[in-house]
């Protein structure tokens, strides 16, 4: 119920921003800079460079607002064009990309591995960390694929797009993450036990 | 949904869940807490989806508050606009009024955006309103598509219309006057006080009220500016620095005194005001609940006291020649029916015509036979 309305909103927002009404443009602005300047930063550690992006991308955006087609999510369209122009000023070593497609089946996670758990919540704040710690080991294209399913609600077939990737790589992508998490999880609920006892 | 059989994958994987754990509402924690109550067995896995998510809402967030940036990179957008909106300007005027032209660029440079078809030093807009005040304003922007509610300190509200917005004074209720600018359309209910009058600055008019409720309505590209009034008094004048111009006349200065049901037009190019009834009067016993009720069953009632009774119970003036219509019975029963088709049901049945001319609902007719 609330995604709907969320992008009923977002398409009006979108026709009247395309229609050349400021408050709209703001609106548009304010609703969604503070998810472009997190995912921004997940590609540059530098704030003022993801300042400077996004501030690239709204001015784009009411230049050419008379061209601009419908959405068909605003959300996604911000985003990906955000990630093209952070992609464009980096160099390439800066940013390297994984060919998902050729992973062997092996390393993909199977059904039957144990669940993740973080039965403790008063030890909620400690696991926060160490799964922060963790998480940043992750290889950024995973990193990614997380956050763009958890955090930005993206379906599979979203993220697929944004990545390159076919939507069943970008499922394997994210599975394989939570299985290296999982693993990880255990690690920890051990290490807890340990300090327990 | 099979919430019951889900692995802590399933949760994690569940929008709901989702939006529960980062953005819940009323609805979605009654309904999350009472399936915890009712299956304590699954808290385990639900505690193990929710610790997962959370952390994966700090790995983005971390650390770095997004909203210290918000305005600064904002005010940058606008001033870049602005100044690319300045080349165009200058390509489009005519080269012999170099003066005129030096005037409408001072105009772009100042604002960041405008309508630039409007000769902006003829009408009061909203920013020109804004400027009258050396007080901190606040300012409440309706950028959805639903009305947004905004509450006084003063106990006012204000429900404001999408794509509106409205400023008023940091210290609302310190002021002198109670003073609110408004761009677009709102509905104002406001607290009564008599000692500090509420003032409504909407384009060139100024609505002035003690206590009431009335709706305005003045978007930056409408050609009118509307009052209407659902309960109370109503005063209203065209602004002092557009009333002050010479061929305005003593009407528009000095103002009108709208009543409930009563709307005021402004025609903002010809700075003419008009006043009328609003499209749909309400009866005064629905907005006020301790008047009487009047009832619209008539029994061969003379026509006059028909009229009498509508023009009591909507508080609209109707105006009929009282000896024309004596010989006039009516009868039916008028309940539930729509105002003005009250009115057009009697008057059809007595051969007359009713107009709209000034607020007042002026009947024609040749009256009866005896």
């Amino acid at each position: 119920m609330e995604r709907t309305n969320a992008l009923t909103d977002d398409q009006q927002l979108w026709q009247a921003v395309r229609a050349g009404h400021e408050d709209a443009f703001e609106g548009l602005y304010r609703r969604y800079f503070r998810d472009l300047f997190h995912y921004g930063r997940q590609f540059l550690r530098d704030e003022e460079a993801v300042n400077d992006a996004i501030q690239d991308l709204f001015v784009d955006l009411w230049r050419n607002r008379r061209s601009l087609s419908p959405a068909r999510s605003v959300k996604y369209y911000l985003m990906v064009s955000l990630r093209r122009k952070i992609h464009r000023s980096l160099r390439p070593e800066h940013f390297t990309e994984t060919d998902w497609e050729l992973l062997p089946e092996s390393l993909l996670p199977s059904q039957s591995s144990a669940e993740t758990d973080f039965t403790n919540r008063e030890d909620k704040c400690l696991l926060t960390e160490k799964l922060n710690a963790w998480l940043d080991q992750v290889p950024p294209r995973q990193r990614e694929a997380l956050i763009l399913r958890y955090y930005y609600d993206m379906e599979y077939a979203e993220v697929a797009e944004m990545l390159g990737i076919k939507e069943q790589t970008s499922r394997n992508l994210v599975q394989k993450a939570l299985y290296k998490l999982r693993e990880i999880s255990i690690l920890l609920i051990i290490i807890i036990i340990e300090i327990i006892f | 949904m099979e919430y019951l059989n889900f692995t802590t994958n399933d949760y994690i994987e569940d929008a709901r869940f989702r939006q529960w754990v980062r953005k819940p509402n009323a609805e979605l924690d009654a309904f999350w807490q009472d399936f915890l109550e009712k299956h304590p067995e699954k808290t385990p896995k639900i505690i193990a989806a929710t610790n997962f998510l959370l952390g994966i809402e700090q790995q983005v967030e971390g650390g770095t508050p997004a909203a210290a940036h918000e305005e600064v990179v904002f005010q940058r957008i606008k001033q870049i606009i602005a100044e690319a909106q300045r080349v165009p300007l200058w390509r489009r005027l005519p080269r012999w009024t170099s003066w005129a032209t030096a005037a409408s660029v001072l105009f772009v440079v100042g604002y960041w955006l405008l309508p630039l078809e409007n000769p902006q030093n003829q009408e009061a807009s909203y920013k020109t309103n804004r400027e009258q005040t050396t007080l901190a304003l606040i300012e409440k922007i309706n950028a959805t598509a639903e009305p947004l509610s905004i509450a006084l300190t003063d106990g006012s509200t204000v429900r404001l219309q999408p794509g509106s917005r409205i400023s008023y004074a940091r210290n609302f209720t310190e002021s002198t006057n109670r003073e609110v600018y408004l761009s677009g359309e709102a509905f104002f209910e406001v607290s009564k006080n008599p000692n500090k009058p509420f003032f409504v600055y909407a384009n060139e008019l100024v609505t002035k009220v003690l206590g009431t409720s009335f709706n305005v309505r003045a978007y930056p590209n409408d050609k009118d500016v509307t009052v209407e009034v659902r309960t109370g008094r109503v005063a209203v004048a065209v602004a002092k620095k557009v009333g002050d111009r010479e061929e305005i006349s003593t009407r528009e200065r000095e103002g009108i005194l709208l009543l409930p049901n009563q709307q005021a037009v402004l025609a903002r190019k010809e700075i003419r005001l008009v006043k009328t009834l609003v499209r749909e009067p309400l009866l005064l016993s629905e907005t006020a609940p301790n008047l009487p009720k009047y009832n619209f069953i008539f029994e061969d009632t003379p026509v006059p006291e028909v009229f009498n009774t509508m023009a009591r119970a909507y508080g609209l003036d109707i105006v009929f020649n009282e000896e024309q219509f004596v010989n006039c019975y009516f009868t039916a029963d008028l309940n539930d029916v729509p105002p003005y088709e009250k009115i057009d049901i009697v008057c059809r049945s007595i051969e007359a015509r009713y107009r709209i001319l000034d607020a007042q609902i002026i009947i024609d007719g040749k009256g009866c036979k005896h």
